[in-house]
């Protein structure tokens, strides 16, 4: 990206700066400003970081760059090239309601007006932060200030130029996508560390545990309602022989069982057809039968269902005239939709003549119901005398001295309460029904089904914590390497810049041992070149602070105006002369607002170049600014400037 | 909303569910209660039901009493709201709420919840006069019992 600066004006600005205008149209590539102390030069550069950087200037701000007591209103506007793209930024002063506003017009804007605001690039946004533009738009105070401990200016500086913020950026972007990911994890699981997972993982062993608990419980009552069953029918045979090989039995025995069989086939027909009627309400009762035929009757004389359906006036409704030729509008058109719901639709009126037609050729009487169960009830009531015959058979036996028959029947009945007591818990363990899970209050402890569903739910937990883990341990690990890449960036840039600046003093400050130990928070010195006292002169640090900045902007990927306030006022005049040799040809853009005391040894370096503005600012005797263009009025004006070099 | 059983049901007829042969289904117990309380023209509260529906579509063995089902259902509702009979539009009006070709059963949503709430009277007297049946051929005759014998 490419900035340039291609003018600014300003109105009734401090420094009696009433209305003036300097044009950099052409492209100068060196500018020199001269302009006399308290003419606004300080100011100048005030404002023109303000409006490189979108500075909200403060009420107290904002009356400091008032012209004088009687001015209500001011502007400084400053125009830019940013990749031979025009923008122009406007900072109107309103000294009585002690405001300031920015307007922005861009280039697709020009021929549309300005907008309100300050709206560079996103980029510049981002590069053009305060500490940075200080360094760009330079004093002799921020020269002392990148060799003072503990204000990070340098490494900061190298950091935004060179963008390694955009690694921060990058980190960032990782941060979002983990919390993304642990965000989706969320609805299943909260756990985010190898903690939480080794917590779902327990769990799941748990559950996994219980589950194979349960199902070999399961398998175990299985078999051994197996064995009973099969002990049981031993039992039962055991049972008829016992009662087969006493003649006094035998007989009776043999009656009774074939009497038992033969009610027991019946009662199981008799189940099947009192069922069978039961589902089918024409057969269960009389009642049922008659409110049927009834409804159906009831219908048939109300001619139900009509003939018409609601169909034919959805038709109508959609039609262009009615039926009595009338035009049908949209009025007709909703009003007969309205009506339509009034009439069963198409289909309905199948169902309702299928009822009808089911009635009317239902053979039932209703009374098929009644008579099934009212013979199975017999049949039953047979089915129980026997049984209490056979128990009163077997008694007799046992009292006639039968001990084998009474311990078989002792344990007959045991097996039945252990076939129950099977049966029950066998039935805990296996249903699948909700209902009777809640009724019986199971639940994945002591239930196969809930547990199964339980180790599902662990396991979907665990894989979404451990996915959940495993993305963020990559993460940290991306994090890490991106740490490293910029530490690592840092380094080479630091030293690549620092080697840049010692070449520089080596031409700036010739013969003197001045060079750049390490680039650190601040810029440290070799102990060689700094002074017995323990200091650097101030224009040592000036040459320092030159060296490093032009080393700083002139390798970065950004080409930037170099923008320097009295570069030379505190040099003498042999680094003057370097500082006027050297520097110049590391930018593309350079400005340089200087005092006419400067002229010797720094600006007259420039005066056998091509390719420079010179621009002359001073007060007139009425106390307003003049502005002249060209090297002859420069080099003619004089001023008097206390505290300059000479 | 699908057939759902009155809530105390299921504990009910747990036993003859759990019964091989004859099968007794739980669509079984569901009708058994509705009938009851279609004849005796009584809403239980919807509170009353399950929280699951247990059934969208009739079994089998139902599907050719499907149209028996809806007569009897629009015959209560009729009898219960009092709607004069001859009232032609009225009686239109009722089957076009209860009644919804697009399902499979051809009961509209109302028509449904109107059944199960039925089921839920129904259980109500069922329980008053018979205990939980300890086989599917107790509950058959006790059933007819209650449509024969007076007991309801």
């Amino acid at each position: 990206m490419e900035l340039r600066v291609v003018g600014w004006r300003y109105e009734n600005v401090r420094g009696g700066i009433r209305d003036v205008t300097v044009s950099l149209d052409g492209e100068p590539r060196w500018t020199l400003v001269q302009m006399p102390n308290g003419t606004g030069k300080t100011t100048t550069m005030t404002l023109l970081r303000a409006v490189l950087t979108g500075a909200d200037l403060t009420p107290d701000e904002v009356v400091g760059l008032r012209a004088d007591d009687d001015t209500e209103h001011g502007l400084f506007e400053l125009r830019l090239s940013i990749d031979d793209k025009p923008y122009r930024v406007e900072l109107e002063l309103d000294f009585v309601a002690r405001r300031a506003t920015y307007w922005t017009t861009r280039a697709a804007l020009l021929a549309g007006g300005r907008e309100e605001g300050w709206n560079l690039p996103p980029l510049l946004r981002k590069l053009l932060t305060p500490e940075f533009t200080r360094l760009f738009v330079f004093d002799g105070e921020f020269a002392k200030e990148i060799r003072a401990e503990g204000r990070d200016r340098t490494t900061r500086a190298i950091r935004t130029l060179y963008r390694l913020d955009q690694l921060d950026q990058l980190k960032s972007d990782i941060s979002k996508l983990v919390a993304l990911e642990q965000a989706k994890a969320a609805s299943i699981t909260t756990a985010r560390e190898q903690k939480g997972v080794t917590r779902l993982q327990n769990a799941l062993s748990e559950a996994e545990r219980t589950l194979s608990t349960l199902r070999s419980r399961l398998k175990t009552l299985q078999s051994e309602k197996k064995t009973r069953d099969a002990r049981q029918a031993e039992i039962k045979g055991r049972i008829s022989e016992r009662t087969a090989q006493d003649e006094k039995f035998a007989a009776r025995r043999a009656k009774l069982d074939a009497e038992l069989s033969s009610v027991s086939s019946r009662i199981a027909e008799l189940s099947a057809t009192s069922l069978a009627a039961m589902r089918s309400p024409t057969k269960i009762s009389p009642d049922l039968l008659v409110s049927l035929r009834g409804l159906g009757t009831r219908l048939t004389t109300l001619q139900l269902p009509k003939t018409i359906s609601q169909e034919f006036f959805h038709e109508l409704a959609h039609a262009e005239f009615c039926v009595c030729e009338t035009k049908i509008g949209p009025k007709e058109h909703d009003a007969i939709l309205a009506g339509a719901d009034k009439y069963l639709a198409e289909d309905q009126i199948t169902i309702i003549n299928r009822m009808k037609r089911s009635v009317r050729e239902s053979v039932a009487t209703g009374d098929e119901f009644a008579e099934a169960s009212k013979e199975l009830q017999t049949k039953l009531r047979e089915r129980r005398s026997l049984d209490q015959q056979l128990e009163q058979l077997q008694r007799e036996q046992v009292e006639a001295g039968d001990e084998e028959l009474k311990s078989l029947l002792i344990e007959q009945k045991q097996i039945e309460v252990d076939l129950e007591r099977i049966s029950r818990e066998a039935g805990h363990l296996s249903t699948t029904d909700r209902q009777t899970q809640l009724l019986s209050r199971l639940d994945w402890k002591t239930n196969v089904a809930l547990c199964r569903a339980e180790v599902e739910s662990c396991q979907r937990k665990y894989a979404a914590a451990t996915k959940t883990v495993e993305f963020t341990r990559s993460a940290d690990k991306i994090t890490a390497l991106v740490d490293l890449v910029a530490e690592s960036a840092l380094d080479k840039l630091r030293e690549s810049v620092r080697l840049a600046t010692n070449e520089k003093l080596a031409r700036l400050v010739k013969g003197e041992p001045l060079r750049v130990a390490r680039i650190g928070s601040a810029l440290e010195l070799e102990s060689s070149g700094v002074s017995a006292k323990g200091g650097v002169s101030e224009g040592q640090s000036l040459s320092v602070a030159y060296a490093f900045i032009t080393s700083l902007l002139s390798a970065a990927p950004h080409k930037l105006p170099f923008i320097v306030d009295s570069p030379a006022v505190s040099l003498d005049t042999r680094v003057r002369r370097e500082v006027g040799e050297v520097i110049p040809e590391l930018f593309d853009q350079m400005i340089m607002f200087v005092i006419s005391s400067e002229k010797d040894g720094f600006a007259d370096a420039f005066y056998p170049r091509q390719d420079v503005r010179y621009v002359t600012i001073w007060k007139d005797d009425g106390d307003v600014s003049q502005m002249r263009e060209g090297l002859d009025e420069f080099k003619r004006f004089h001023a008097a400037e206390p505290g300059t070099v000479q | 909303m699908n057939f759902t059983l009155p809530a105390k049901a299921r504990p009910f007829f747990k036993t003859i569910g759990d019964q091989r042969s004859p099968r007794w289904l739980m669509f079984d117990s569901w009708y058994v209660c509705m009938l009851v309380g279609v004849r005796a023209r009584t809403l239980g509260a919807k509170d009353d039901l399950e929280d699951a529906e247990f059934n969208p579509i009739y079994p089998d063995d139902y599907k050719p009493q499907a149209d028996f089902i809806a007569g009897l259902l629009i015959d209560a509702e009729l009898d219960r709201k009092g709607i004069n009979v001859a009232d032609k539009a009225s009686v239109e009006r009722e089957m076009i709420l209860l009644l919804d070709p697009q399902k499979t059963t051809g009961l509209s949503e109302i028509g449904v919840e109107l059944l199960n709430r039925y089921a839920v009277a129904g259980f109500a007297k069922l329980d008053e006069v018979m205990l939980p049946p300890a086989t599917v051929e107790e509950m058959l005759v006790r059933y007819a019992g209650v449509w024969t014998g007076g007991e309801d």
